[in-house]
């Protein structure tokens, strides 16, 4: 128990002093930190509450990993480099065995690690609402819906990886705006920031195979339309980094780990990479066997109201299912929202803001696409792009700008844009 | 008008939202929980009382779950040993991988199982891929001390179907056969838990059930009284009569009150007419968004052609040739021809400004580089100029203060500066000036004005139909509207872009870029006012072709202030670069305080 008490004291102290220095300068930062730090002391206490039967016994993937992560363990302490380890399913395992190997097997501290990181998220994605130009109060409800999203919680306690997936996620937009935004920083440092965003993009392609793609596309969108608006070259040479990125991952990582996607519904009777085309073609016939409009549904909508108690994890407990009832009709009410913020995003040209909604749509597709159907995988898949819609849930501005342009009788539809000023 | 056209759209948003979320859960799969539509068991009994299962589960629908469960009943003494789990694959059976507690090697996704012992059950679980829900379990298991050996006779009794099983099952075939064969009178087969259903002993030892279907809250338990001798090496349970005990048993049973079960097929009747309204509502409230979608899409592609109909049919005809041109300012031609006022158009009005003998321009040298630089010329007079040209004069006319001369060039978009901030904030006063002066002039009528209104309010509603729709619905036809909505916004939003005014001014600017870029361009050609090289850089420089002008016809053709472009060898090469510089320069400054 002092072990668990130390590792939760560190990550407070940590969550703290990152908390100050993302939020340098911001008004309001010790109240957001104090919140910040009772959404991690929740997610301490959900450990505890899953655990109570056994860290040997809890879970389906989280306890997979753990195992994973032991065996991972073992072989670094005796003596195999990082590079030659052996593991199954994803990266993420390796994290944590390495995790394991220094400071010893502790499922709670890997757990608490998870709520750390999925904290840091909460920090960067108020950050990336900043840097946006939203009004404060606005940044910190985003980030404090965030981080006390229910569903969120769960998936982000386990030891799976949806923590570090977020994580990843928000961290690379949020370091693709600094690096859009700060033109006064130095050629060495901006280059550091999007070679750190090319190093992170292969990281995430190795917890998810086909984020490299998602990525891909948001962040193609998002510096081509900027480089069009500012013509700076650094935009350009990101960009370049990016589709590089992308093109040497994909013949690479992503060719060899294709037949051990798990999460994929393959044809796992042959072996070998000359199978691949025939992998290839079993994901086509996933995808040509449903009925996509169903699927986008199911993706975007699921559990339905009256699904929730057949959901095995929390089938015969009415809170729980109360609970997530509650998340589902807030999340159908974010979504309409949404429609409007990605309108105001539209009418407004801001690169940053349609990359991101390149990523949305993209990652939503793939996951309508190739994702079993069935209601928790989806919603736990959804749970990615939950940040990145954060963003756009507000429609004031939308009804604001159509108020205007109705009743002006001159109206531009750009004026108080930042659009192109060439 | 306008504020009638807002309440309108009000009141036709507000509930077309409310209707689309309470349709949400319509769109939901209708049925719930597992469907088996064909569950066959076969059971050998053993000497020793054990029995040896087959079961083979076909489910039509898992109740979305990425897995299957399996209820194996286990009553005291008795102990279930699983032997194999089969699934059925492309036509073929795939022997499936027992996962325990420590075997994480073994993929969960292509073939496995889980086996968990509780009281009185043991709950199997398969996993696998499995396509629309739908797949084929074949499950192999043995039963030790199953079979109650008594004095008299031996007793099989198990649940088939629990009655907690929250699924529906059709097709139920149990098959039992005994170690041995006997006379039929001699072997009494029970039925519990269903109201319809029969039982058959033929061939001397095989007792067979045939139930049609089961609903939850029914349940299926088989039970089967027969000559003790015939499991003569399993162990006797209790050496007591048990027939007389097990005949008054199934006497109270049957006499039972059996509303219970009434009561289930009543409720699964209900159920099943609730699925059936619902999918019958479900298939007219998709046919009706089929309908509405496709109409609404049609509707918006007609408000678009009926805009351009209004926007061509009520206008002048009105014409501008190239003398025209410098009835309009170079920072108003930017405007019309990109719809906004940027880096381009301001410089542009700081060279109108030159050609108007407000400015005086020259190279400057600052900090080891040259720059084109502004200072106000002697005869400028603020009160002369109008509210545009005013704004540029005090712009030049502050910097001028601090620092001698107005440099764009020297800008940057550094953090803290105060000069990108003021400059930001006297192009944004000019900007909007501009834009008024524009606008004042490029005036819609009453008629095209609630087109306008009216196309944007519609696609507001089509794109947020087009998101919302489709997905609550499942339809195709939806993601029409999407699409739809948006040009037909974006028609809207930029209509003022279409008018006659804008158009004939664009054409002739278009044609004088043209002109610029043609081989045989020659400035002496060009008529009235434009043939000043000052004036012409300015237009030049909004239509983008101001290098071709300093490269060919400027230093040439030596006017008002341009014999400041010219290096010392006449050329005009470094001076392009300083004039793009600048429009960077400007372009950085600007964005960089915007954002």
């Amino acid at each position: 128990m002092i072990e668990h008490a130390l590792w939760m004291l560190t990550l407070m102290a940590l969550t703290a002093i990152v908390g100050f220095l993302i939020l340098k300068n911001k008004p309001g930062r010790w109240w957001f930190v104090a919140i910040a730090e009772l959404a991690l002391i929740c997610r301490f206490i959900f450990v505890f509450v899953i655990y109570a039967n056994g860290t040997e016994y809890s879970g389906t993937d989280g306890l997979l990993y753990h195992q994973i992560a032991k065996d991972i363990a073992i072989q670094l302490q005796s003596g195999t480099p990082l590079w030659k380890v052996r593991y199954e399913y994803t990266w993420y395992t390796v994290l944590t065995g390495i995790q394991y190997a220094i400071f010893g097997v502790n499922r709670y501290a890997a757990s608490f690690v998870n709520a750390f990181f999925s904290v840091l998220s909460g920090y960067f994605l108020t950050g990336t609402a900043l840097n946006l130009g939203f009004s404060v109060k606005k940044s910190r409800l985003i980030g404090i819906v965030y981080l006390f999203i229910p569903s969120m919680i769960v998936w982000t306690t386990d030891t799976r990886k949806e923590s570090m997936i977020f994580f990843l996620i928000i961290l690379i937009w949020y370091m693709t705006l600094r690096v859009i935004r700060q033109r006064d920083w130095s050629i060495s440092r901006q280059c550091l920031y999007i070679l750190t965003i090319c190093l992170l993009l292969w990281l995430s392609t190795l917890l998810r195979i086909y984020m490299l793609y998602t990525f891909g596309g948001g962040l193609f969108i998002c510096l081509l339309f900027c480089f069009l608006k500012t013509k700076r070259n650094m935009i350009f040479v990101f960009l370049s980094a990016v589709l590089i990125t992308c093109c040497i991952v994909s013949f690479t990582t992503v060719r060899h780990n294709m037949r051990d996607y798990h999460a994929l519904t393959m044809d796992r009777s042959t072996e070998g990479d000359e199978n691949l085309d025939e992998e290839i073609d079993s994901i086509l016939n996933t995808i040509m066997s449903k009925n996509i409009p169903n699927s986008i549904n199911g993706f975007l909508t699921k559990p339905h109201l009256e699904e929730v108690p057949f959901i095995p994890d929390i089938a015969g407990n009415p809170f729980a299912i109360t609970v997530v009832r509650i998340e589902m009709i807030l999340w159908y009410i974010c979504m309409i929202v949404s429609v409007f913020g990605i309108m105001y995003a539209l009418i407004k040209w801001d690169p940053y803001l349609l990359g991101l909604l390149a990523f949305i749509v993209s990652y939503g597709l793939i996951n309508a696409l190739i994702s079993e159907n069935v209601a928790d995988t989806y919603y736990r898949y959804r749970a990615a792009i939950v940040a990145p819609l954060l963003l756009f849930a507000d429609y004031r501005p939308f009804f604001a700008k159509i108020k205007d342009l109705l009743m002006t009788a001159s109206p531009d539809a750009k004026s108080g844009d930042n659009s192109i000023m060439l | 008008m306008k504020s009638r056209i807002l309440k309108i759209a009000s009141a036709a948003i507000l509930p077309f939202i409310l209707i689309l979320m309470s349709l949400l859960p319509v769109s939901a799969l209708l049925q719930y929980g597992y469907i088996i539509s064909s569950y066959d068991v076969d059971v050998k009994i053993l000497k020793d009382g054990t029995l040896d299962i087959t079961e083979k589960v076909k489910y039509s629908h898992m109740g979305n779950s990425n897995n299957a469960v399996i209820l194996i009943d286990k009553r005291e003494d008795e102990e279930v040993e699983i032997i194999n789990v089969y699934t059925l694959k492309k036509s073929e059976y795939i022997k499936c991988e027992r996962l325990s507690a420590g075997q994480w090697d073994a993929n969960v996704f292509t073939g496995t199982y889980s086996v968990v012992q509780e009281n009185d059950l043991v709950r199997l679980k398969i996993y696998g891929s499995f396509t629309n829900q739908k797949a084929t379990f074949i499950v192999q298991y043995k039963v030790k001390n199953a079979i109650k050996r008594y004095k008299d006779i031996a007793e099989y009794k198990r649940y088939h179907v629990f009655r907690n099983w929250e699924g529906y099952i059709s097709n139920i075939n149990i098959d039992v056969r005994l170690p041995k064969y006997t006379q039929e009178e001699d072997i009494k087969p029970y039925l519990h838990g269903v109201l319809v259903g029969q039982k058959n002993v033929s061939d001397r030892r095989r007792i067979s059930y045939t139930i049609p279907s089961t609903v939850p809250g029914e349940y299926v338990e088989a039970r089967i009284a027969f000559p003790q001798d015939m499991v003569s090496d399993a162990p006797v349970a209790e050496d007591i009569e048990y027939a007389p005990i097990l005949v008054q048993e199934e006497k109270e049973y049957s006499e039972s009150d059996k509303s219970d079960l009434l009561r289930a097929r009543e409720n699964a009747a209900k159920e099943a007419g609730r699925l059936a309204w619902n999918e019958k509502m479900k298939k007219r409230t998709t046919i009706f968004f089929v309908v509405v979608s496709l109409f609404a899409s049609y509707l918006g592609v007609l408000t678009i052609i009926r805009t351009g109909r209004e926007l061509r049919s009520g206008q002048e005809n009105e014409s501008l040739d190239l003398e025209d041109i410098a009835r309009i300012s170079p920072p108003e031609a930017g405007y019309l021809l990109k719809g906004r006022a940027g880096a381009r158009a301001f410089l542009s009005g700081l060279l109108n400004l030159v050609y108007k003998g407000k400015l005086d321009i020259k190279i400057s040298h600052i900090d080891g580089k040259d720059h084109l630089s502004f200072t106000l010329s002697e005869d400028a007079a603020k009160d002369v100029a109008d509210h545009t040209e005013k704004l540029l004069l005090d712009c030049v006319s502050d910097f001028c203060e601090k620092n001698g001369s107005f440099c764009p060039g020297v800008f940057s978009p550094k953090k803290g500066a105060s000069d990108p901030v003021r400059l930001a904030g006297y192009w944004k006063s000019w900007s909007d000036s501009i834009k008024h002066s524009i606008m004042s002039k490029n005036v819609l009528n009453h008629s095209q004005s609630y087109y306008r209104n009216l196309g944007l309010i519609l696609g507001v509603i089509l794109f947020a139909a087009g998101c919302i729709v489709p997905v609550a619905m499942s339809i195709w036809s939806g993601y029409l509207m999407l699409p739809v909505g948006m040009l037909l916004f974006w028609y809207s939003l930029s209509i003022q872009k279409r008018t006659q005014y804008r158009m004939t001014r664009v054409r002739a600017l278009k044609k004088l870029r043209k002109l610029i870029t043609g081989k045989d361009f020659d400035i002496g050609d060009m008529p009235g006012e434009l043939s000043d090289p000052m004036l012409l850089l300015a237009f030049g420089i909004v239509l983008g072709v101001e290098n071709k002008l300093l490269d060919n016809v400027i230093s040439l053709n030596p006017g008002r202030g341009s014999q400041s472009f010219t290096d010392d060898d006449g050329s005009c090469e470094k001076t392009g670069t300083l004039v793009y510089k600048a429009i960077m320069a400007i372009n950085d400054t600007l964005v960089s305080s915007m954002e």
